[in-house]
């Protein structure tokens, strides 16, 4: 693994990383479980792109979607796994020591 | 193909602008950020400083109990609204705690203090001291309310020492429920107004 801060930055879990993702993910860290409407809301994306990101975690291992009617009307609820805040606390970490390491890193003088 | 990374960028700016810390915040003490829900509450206790203006009972219970039971009628409505228009979270425990624990143990120390206030006539408000401490506490330490609920704690702990100054217990507790629902209608409608900005615009949909 290199040195470089700045190429660790890189090496970041994307799945994690991408800001509509790490918003989800920071929300479900905070509660037992949310329901779509308020992910949506949180975020502000369309239901389309909630989805989208919500199977990716899914897949991933991060979030379990349950799925239930309530009368007639479908009820989306999210909850994080304890992998998914493995992964979590495990890339806050990551980032606070590349935050770190940038600070006192300088670059390389050429001769 | 540039469309759909244009996209995804105005999204990633979009959600960049939530400030993560806020994220957590809001989640995790979503209900008492629901202001609106304070509101029926606010008016119910604001009430009991106008006694006259209820009659005594209403179906034979005493109108200050049926006026705070309506309050918190009000309380889990205003939740309906809530849950229809910003969606449903299940929170985490309180400061540990299962919520309902924490919500026994504040109701048997407030009827503890209602009861040493109505039967030994100390020389300070008890209960409202009690109500001014558990507000400063859940505003403060455990940050689930807003910081300026400990300013109305201090106001709180403040009227509950009315009778240090003469005023008769009768006189400290209308002014203390006038004032306590008084400040809670004014915080619940900032709280609501602060929950809303919070939420960014939906996107537009386009499936």
């Amino acid at each position: 693994m290199s040195n470089q801060p700045f190429e660790q930055l890189a090496l970041l879990d994307r799945l994690v990383h991408e800001p509509a993702r790490l918003s989800i993910l920071t929300a479900l860290s905070a509660c037992k479980t949310a329901d779509f409407l308020f992910l949506q809301r949180l975020t502000g994306l369309s239901k389309g792109n909630l989805s989208s990101h919500l199977s990716k975690l899914e897949e991933g291992g991060l979030v379990t979607i349950a799925k239930a009617f309530e009368g007639k009307i479908s009820k989306t609820t999210v909850a994080m796994t304890a992998d998914g805040r493995k992964q979590l606390e495990r890339h806050w970490n990551d980032l606070e020591r590349i935050r770190k390491q940038a600070t006192k890193w300088k670059p390389e003088e050429k001769s | 193909m540039t469309q759909i990374g244009l996209r995804h960028k105005l999204v990633c700016m979009k959600t960049a602008a939530l400030p993560l810390d806020q994220i957590q915040d809001i989640t995790a003490n979503y209900s008492d950020r629901q202001g609106l829900r304070i509101i029926p509450i606010g008016l119910a206790v604001m009430i009991q400083g106008f006694p006259r203006l209820l009659p005594i009972e209403i179906f034979g219970i005493d109108s200050m109990l049926v006026a705070l039971a309506a309050g918190f009628a009000g309380y889990w409505l205003v939740g309906l609204y809530y849950r229809h228009r910003f969606g449903r979270v299940e929170e985490l425990t309180y400061e540990g705690q299962p919520l309902w624990k924490h919500l026994a143990f504040v109701f048997v120390a407030f009827l503890a203090s209602m009861i040493v206030d109505l039967q030994f006539h100390p020389p300070v408000f008890v209960s409202g001291l009690v109500i001014a401490a558990w507000l400063a506490y859940t505003a403060w330490p455990s940050r689930r309310l807003r910081g300026e609920y400990s300013s109305i704690a201090m106001v709180l702990a403040l009227l509950s020492l009315g009778q240090l100054v003469g005023e008769p217990q009768e006189t400290v507790a209308k002014a203390y429920g006038f004032w306590f629902g008084a400040l809670l209608l004014i915080a619940g409608i900032r709280d609501h107004v602060a929950f809303v900005r919070f939420f960014p615009p939906l996107e537009q949909q386009h499936e």
